[in-house]
């Protein structure tokens, strides 16, 4: 056990010190796949965005990446090993018009393999430009390299989406091993307590198993608390704006134009117009959370192909003949015959009103 | 500030209420925690009944009388004498600073530090948590508009009076709806539930037990998650939470009004969510034992709790039936009973043996809930004969109880959301946040017990604590 506390501390400090090892002008880092046409100029690499774009690194066994960005328009930007795709912890950001920095760690991955290239996925609509980057590999010996993964794993901030309400990402001490923290700081509380019984037992003459326990027990849960802290603390929204309307056109970092889109609707569409809310099939999420947001507005979700359309949890109902404004987020069906577009987020997220 | 006045509104119901109950501290936090927990449960009950029993729309000045007759009744009954002023109990010096100070600093600032960081996030962040059923924040909407279709009224049983009626009354009180009352009612919520659970244990003398409580219930993750949410799975478990720290209470000073206060609290968690239907009833199950089992000890029910008890439930019932019909007035039993009956069987391909194993997955490993149910069991084997004793007894009958109903409705009544892990956890908040005060009063007790025992010959016969030492 202790081998493996001493690797992952030494992995811990390798993380914090270890240089990048190589440095990418602009231009130099060449996709190894892309799905969307990629240019070339001595300023580097660009692609549009055209509501999806993925991206693929040409480097296996990345450590850390640091990837200098800028965007026009607005895109949630998901990264992590190939073998990442629908695997939690999602690493996303959200970025807007302008230069970013990125810092990818795939090795945060559990289904991270040294044979796994990293993987950017874009959201959004926009133009992105990829200059300089920055790429350290990960140690040639494998066992370091395990250590690194477990290290990477353990102390990976916790995803924040709309999915966390469930379940944490659970906290792995050893990836490789499958070991769970529990397990260590179980192991923790039971020595703990053996050692406090014995050294009060010599300090005071008495046996004194309650007090014993009561230590142990503030020993694991503190341990297991700091971990919670390091996990938490990135992935919390601690900075406090008092406008409720700027908290809704950010509070979705994950989405790259609903809050704004949100926000928009909540500005433009009158208290009495009755909304539909137009979203890709299958996502369950876009419009309930639009009618959501611009109650107590009359709001429904739009079911293509039905003739009456139904609000959040079916409370509700309108036909597209009562519907005055339609909210469109990432819609894969065109819009209702009658409607043309009023105000927009971007090209796939907009308002639209009946023609007059 | 519409909010504001609004809580206030409620807390000083709720004040008005423990005064006509004859159940205040004289503890000013813990009076005004008590104040805006039972004040949430009375605007609920009430505007449950009057909306769908007696159908008075909710609105604002419905809102505003159904908070003042608490209020006005206590003025009444004070102005012609009628109101005995509630004796304050026995109880050595309110100690504030908890000893000692080199463990309790950092706890303290744990405590506080996590607090800080959910009101911040929980502050900021619109609803965005869904299972892609129900929007949790909606009912609150629904009473906003006061539109009751049937669909409507089948969601305000899913989501229970409290989460329905307290963050809408900000909304009818301006007219207009601001989304984040919602996630204010919850972070009020906590901070009274820590309010409550410091402010306890420093009134009866023993502030580290009262911090000890704290800082184990915001160790437990998925919790500090949930109270950053509109989610009401952590509202419930505080209610719970708040009511075995009082079937504790009442284990230790053996005053009907710290069993009164378990009841009352225990009425208020039976109007959060459906699943509150049936936890709510088993903690008040378990004060009632307690009081009848302990009636020779002189460790009766205040006056009038019985009748109390039976007349919000029956009210509760009959507005619900009224409602949704008798039929799906507590829809979670129906649930229970279809099930048990063979009516409905859980997905093919979820059988209770796998969720059995993903039950102590969630437990133990996934990290959701901490180092609780690693140190629980480890607690009640180095001291069982204090565990069952009178004191911690009782409550841990009634944690016990609520284990074995997140049990079987995680094993047998919805294996298959054991399996993916999607509503396991948040179930267990309702066990969790009861089971860590109960621990750590536990653990507390044991400490200051084995201190007791050696500062006692010290002493040489003088008085002992009976509520732990002072240092």
């Amino acid at each position: 056990m202790f081998g493996g506390w001493a690797s992952s501390l030494a992995a811990v400090a390798w993380v914090a010190s270890a240089p990048p090892v190589l440095d990418l002008p602009p231009g130099a880092l060449v996709p190894a796949a892309a799905s969307v046409p990629v240019q070339a100029s001595p300023r580097g690499l660009s692609f549009e965005v055209p509501g999806f774009a993925a991206v693929v690194l040409p480097f296996r066994g990345v450590h850390r990446a640091e990837l200098e960005l800028e965007v026009e328009g607005a895109v949630v930007v998901s990264w992590g090993p190939e073998t990442s795709r629908g695997s939690k912890p999602w690493r996303h950001r959200r970025l807007e018009t302008g230069a970013a920095r990125l810092e990818l760690r795939p090795m945060q991955f559990a289904t991270w393999t040294p044979w796994a290239r990293p993987v950017l996925r874009f959201e959004g609509t926009g133009r992105v430009l990829l200059g300089r980057a920055r790429i350290a590999l990960v140690p040639e010996d494998p066992a370091e390299a395990r250590a690194l993964h477990d290290a990477e794993v353990f102390l990976a901030p916790e995803t924040v989406d709309h999915a966390t309400i469930n379940v944490l990402v659970p906290p792995l001490w050893s990836v490789n091993r499958n070991v769970f923290l529990q397990e260590i700081l179980g192991a923790v509380f039971l020595a703990v307590a053996l050692a406090a019984l014995l050294l009060l037992r010599r300090r005071t003459g008495r046996w004194r198993p309650g007090t014993s326990v009561a230590i142990a027990a503030a020993a694991a849960v503190a341990l297991q608390g700091a971990h919670l802290a390091v996990r938490m603390v990135p992935a919390l929204h601690v900075t406090p704006d008092p406008d409720p309307e700027e908290r809704i056109a950010k509070g979705y970092p994950f989405m790259a134009e609903l809050g704004e889109l949100a926000r928009l609707g909540r500005a433009t569409i009158g208290a009495g117009e009755t909304v539909g809310a137009l979203a890709r099939q299958g996502d369950w999420f876009s419009g309930q959370t639009l009618c959501f947001n611009l109650a107590p507005r009359r709001c429904v979700v739009i079911s293509p192909g039905r003739a009456v359309h139904r609000g959040i949890s079916g409370v509700g109902e309108a036909s597209l003949d009562e519907l005055d404004v339609i909210v469109a987020h990432d819609a894969d069906s065109p819009l209702p015959r009658g409607f043309v577009r009023a105000a927009a987020v971007s090209p796939r997220s907009f308002i639209a009103r009946r023609a007059r | 500030m519409i909010f504001l006045l609004g809580a206030i509104a409620i807390v000083l119901s709720g004040r008005a209420l423990l005064e006509l109950l004859g159940l205040a501290r004289r503890a000013p936090a813990v009076d005004l925690a008590l104040g805006w927990f039972l004040g949430s449960g009375w605007l609920g009950l009430a505007a449950l009944v009057s909306r769908f029993l007696l159908g008075v729309p909710f609105g604002r000045a419905p809102a505003i009388v159904l908070l003042a007759v608490p209020v006005a009744a206590w003025a009444v009954l004070r102005g012609l004498g009628l109101l005995r002023r509630a004796e304050p109990l026995p109880a050595p010096r309110p100690r504030l600073l908890p000893r000692p100070a080199w463990l309790f600093v950092p706890v303290a600032a744990w405590v506080v530090a996590t607090a800080g960081a959910i009101l911040l996030h929980g502050a900021s962040t619109p609803t965005h948590t869904d299972d892609g059923v129900r929007v949790r924040a909606f009912t609150p909407m629904l009473a906003f508009e006061d539109a009751w279709p049937p669909e409507a009224r089948r969601l305000l049983a899913i989501a229970g009076a409290v989460p329905t009626f307290v963050p809408a009354l900000g909304w009818v009180l301006a007219g207009e709806v601001n989304h984040f009352h919602v996630n204010y009612v919850v972070l009020a919520d906590l901070l009274a539930f820590l309010a409550l659970l410091v402010g306890l244990g420093s009134r009866s003398g023993s502030p580290e037990r009262g911090w000890a409580a704290a800082f184990a219930v915001l160790s437990v993750p998925l919790f500090v998650y949930h109270c950053t949410s509109t989610y009401q799975d952590a509202v419930l478990a505080m209610f719970a939470g708040a009511s075995v720290l009082f079937l504790l209470e009442h284990g230790r000073t053996g005053d009907g009004r710290d069993a009164g206060l378990a009841l009352a609290l225990a009425a208020v968690a039976a109007l959060v969510k459906q699943e509150g239907e049936i936890v709510g009833p088993s903690v008040a199950a378990v004060v009632l034992l307690r009081a009848w089992a302990r009636r020779r000890h002189g460790e009766a029910l205040p006056r009038g709790a019985l009748p109390a008890l039976a007349a919000v439930a029956l009210l509760v019932l009959a507005a619900k039936a009224a409602a949704l019909g008798w039929r799906d007035a507590v829809p979670l039993l129906g649930t229970v009973a279809g099930r048990a009956a063979g009516a409905w069987a859980p997905a093919a391909a979820a059988s209770s043996a796998e969720a059995l194993q993903a039950f102590g997955v969630s437990l133990f490993f996934s990290g959701n809930t901490g180092m609780l149910y690693w140190l629980l069991p480890a607690s009640l084997l180095a001291a069982a004969p204090r565990a069952v004793s009178a004191r911690h007894g009782w409550a841990l009958v009634a944690v016990t109880i609520l284990f074995l109903q997140v049990a079987a409705s995680s094993i047998w009544l919805f294996p298959q959301y054991t399996l993916d892990q999607t509503t396991v956890n948040r179930a267990l908040l309702v066990v969790s946040i009861p089971a860590s005060v109960w621990l750590a009063d536990f653990l507390w007790e044991g400490v200051a017990a084995e201190r007791g025992a050696r500062a006692a010959p010290a002493a040489a016969g003088g008085a002992g604590e009976a509520h732990g030492p002072a240092g």
